[in-house]
This record gives C-alpha cells, sequence and structure tokens, in this order.
C-alpha cells in the first residue's frame, strides 16, 4: 500500500524534482506526473496574472484526504500533491500532481482524479488580473461542459431528508447462499457527500470509477407502504439498506436526470431493484411488493461535494 | 452568541475584511450568514456556500456554540 501520501501547500515556486525523486519506488513501473500552469486567457479574457487564496488549515486536511483516498481507491504505491497560495505569473506551476503506480492504467486514472478533486474540493479561491487592468475571483471551472458539471442548468429538489443510513460493510451484494453478513447499519443526522465518490464511511464509498449507486435515495412513502402492507408498523426504515429516506418527491421521475439536493448536486442512474433478501427481513412478498411503483427507490452518482443534513428546515 | 467569522475570496473582498468578531442570535450557519448578507450586502446565494467550523466543513445546519470560528466558502476555484 501506500508508503508516500503527502499534500502540502506552497508560496514559493514548486520544487518538482524534488516532489518526483520522492515517488521512486522499485515496484513502480508507472509514474505519472501533472502540472497545471497559469495561462495566459481565460473566457476569452487576456489574464495578464492571479492570485490564489487559501484556507490553509482546511486546503491542507482536505488535500491530504483526497490523496489518501485516491491512493487507497487507486492501489498507488506513493501519491504527491502541491498547491500554490499568493501571486503567480503566466507560464508558473499552480498546482502538481504525482503518482507511481505498478501499472500505467491506475496511474493516469488516479492523477485525472485527484486534479479534479482538487479543484473543486480545495478551499482555494483565483482572482485574475487582466491585461485591461480589471480583477475578478473566478468562479470554479469545474462547473464546466469538460466535467460536465453545469450547475445552473439543474433543478431543485423540493423533497425533504428524513432519515440517513450508512453501513461499513455490504450485507447483500453477491452474497448468494452465502447468508447474511452482519454488517451494522447506522442512522446519523449529516453526511458527505463526495463528488465520485459517494457517502464518506458508507459501503459504496470510492466503491469503483464513475459507480452507478455512490447514492440511494428511498421514498419515505415506500417505508409507509410496506408497514402497512406487511403489518409491522414498527419496521425500520434501516431494513431496505437505502442511504437517503426522503419526503416530496417522486424518484421514478428523475432516471437520468440530474438535479440538486440540499445544495449537492446528484445524477440520478437507474431504480434500485430490490433482491430476494427483501422477503427474508421484511416477509415474503417484500420483494415482489417493492417492484412496483417505483419502491425500490433510487440509484445516483454524486456530481459535487457537500454535506447533507436531516435537520434542514 | 459569540462567533468569530473569517470570510474568503469573493466574500472578503465584500465585507471588506478577513475575520471580524461577532455577536449574533442565529445557531447555525445558514442563519449566521443571512443575518451577515442583510448587513453587509455579500450577495452571494447561501445555496452557492459552504460553511467550515474550527477549520472542518459542516452542514448549513449544524449547531454552532459559543467562540466557534465560522468560516463562510464562496465556490473553490483552485487549480
Amino acid at each position: 500500500m501506500s508508503r508516500s501520501i503527502h499534500f502540502s501547500l506552497v508560496s514559493q515556486p514548486i520544487d518538482i524534482p524534488s516532489l518526483a525523486a520522492g515517488l521512486a519506488d522499485p515496484g513502480a513501473g508507472a509514474v505519472v506526473t501533472f502540472d497545471g500552469r497559469v495561462r495566459n486567457h481565460n473566457a476569452g479574457e487576456a489574464v495578464s496574472h492571479l492570485e490564489y487564496q487559501a484556507y490553509p488549515a482546511l486546503a491542507v486536511s482536505t488535500g491530504q484526504r483526497i490523496l489518501e483516498e485516491e491512493s487507497a481507491r487507486h492501489r498507488l504505491l506513493g501519491v504527491q500533491a502541491v498547491h500554490r497560495t499568493g501571486p503567480l505569473a503566466i507560464g508558473d506551476v499552480a498546482v502538481w500532481v504525482g503518482v507511481a503506480s505498478a501499472h500505467r492504467g491506475p496511474a493516469f486514472d488516479a492523477a485525472r482524479a485527484i486534479m479534479e478533486r482538487l479543484k473543486y474540493e480545495l478551499p482555494i479561491w483565483k482572482k485574475e488580473t487582466y491585461a485591461d487592468g480589471r480583477s475578478e475571483w473566478v468562479g470554479p471551472d469545474n462547473q464546466s461542459p469538460e466535467t460536465g458539471r453545469v450547475r445552473d442548468v439543474i433543478p431543485e429538489w423540493p423533497a425533504e431528508l428524513l432519515e440517513i443510513w450508512i453501513s461499513d460493510g455490504n450485507d447483500f451484494r453477491g452474497r448468494h447462499e452465502q447468508g447474511r453478513l452482519e454488517h451494522p447499519i447506522r442512522s446519523i443526522t449529516e453526511i458527505d457527500c463526495v463528488a465520485g465518490m459517494g457517502l464518506r464511511g458508507d459501503r459504496y464509498f470510492g466503491y469503483k470509477p464513475d459507480f452507478k449507486g455512490q447514492v440511494t435515495f428511498f421514498d419515505a412513502a415506500a417505508v409507509a407502504a410496506v408497514r402497512e402492507r406487511f403489518s409491522m408498523p414498527e419496521l425500520s426504515g434501516s431494513v431496505f439498506r437505502r442511504n437517503l429516506i426522503v419526503r416530496g418527491i417522486d424518484l421514478g421521475a428523475w432516471v437520468g436526470k440530474r438535479f440538486r439536493f440540499q445544495g449537492i448536486d446528484f445524477e440520478a442512474s437507474e431504480e434500485c431493484k430490490p433482491c430476494y433478501w427483501m422477503d427474508q427481513v421484511v416477509a415474503p412478498g417484500a420483494e415482489e411488493f417493492l417492484k412496483a411503483n417505483f419502491r425500490g427507490g433510487l440509484r445516483a452518482r454524486i456530481l459535487s461535494s457537500g454535506l447533507l443534513s436531516t435537520n434542514r428546515a | 452568541m459569540n462567533l468569530t467569522i473569517c470570510y474568503f475570496g469573493l466574500l472578503a473582498e465584500r465585507r471588506g475584511l478577513a475575520e471580524e468578531k461577532i455577536n449574533c442570535s442565529a445557531s447555525h450557519p445558514a442563519g449566521v450568514y443571512a443575518e451577515l448578507d442583510a448587513h453587509h450586502r455579500l450577495g452571494l446565494a447561501i445555496s452557492a456556500i459552504r460553511a467550515a467550523v474550527n477549520d472542518e466543513f459542516v452542514s448549513l445546519e449544524h449547531p454552532l456554540a459559543e467562540n466557534d470560528t465560522l468560516a463562510f466558502l464562496p465556490p473553490m476555484s483552485g487549480g
């Protein structure tokens, strides 16, 4: 596993040779490095120079966490990244990422994933000064079509979040005829949604790239319907092993669409089809009952990072 | 409740300072932002902002405690 995982902020030019040397590893068949440089134009404007402001404590802890998560996900041998702060000139390296891996596939994938996450999760802000002397704080370019995150056309869900359930293990999936594992599922009031990864702490966090079920939504009306149909008024919302129990939204209408919920952007992928385990954990007939009327819930990818809360007014 | 407020990027520029101590009646970041926006015309929608308390991300409904340091973060633009 990773021997060297390090993120830092620097106010001086990035020392690329010494960072690259830190990635040396006899088991590394691939080292990918990327430098993001200050370009002389942006959105049709001639840029003369720019300045980065950071929230240092939070930027360092966030950057370090991104590297640790991506390192584990891609099984890297080493990873280093640095972001500049303060004034920079055209051509300066603003951000540098280097990864070492046994093979080139994970090395390229990890370098790209880390860069994308650094751009929209690090609390760092860029102020551009243009050739004509004006200057402006820049909006995040992770909202560009290149990364598919065009925030302003995404409709907001008029829904309420009632319950959040996460589990650090997987009880059902791929467990055919092996019996159920007893991974505890727990209820929390706030959850950290990480773009492209999932719910921090959940069993599907970083499960695989572009995973369709980074998060699952379940309608409170379906919980109520199951309780009534099977005369189980006390049945917990946890038995369905879906993450987010919501009220006030027709989940079936959102397959394939993007939506915003509590300021976080999601893309619904497909119905979360119930499996025969539902007959065992609820009652015989539960699987069939959940198959109707989109009661199984909705799977989605997370497009932007943020916190969801059950206390939202 | 007494709080230290930190502003970054566009918000620091609009407020004209990076940090201030305030006393306010709101008990969560969304409420505090609404008060500050009303006083200082910060101008960004709450949906565009993230909050951090004592150097960790929190939700906009996170319950605040006396003497917390609350930071308001406009949309990030690193890289």
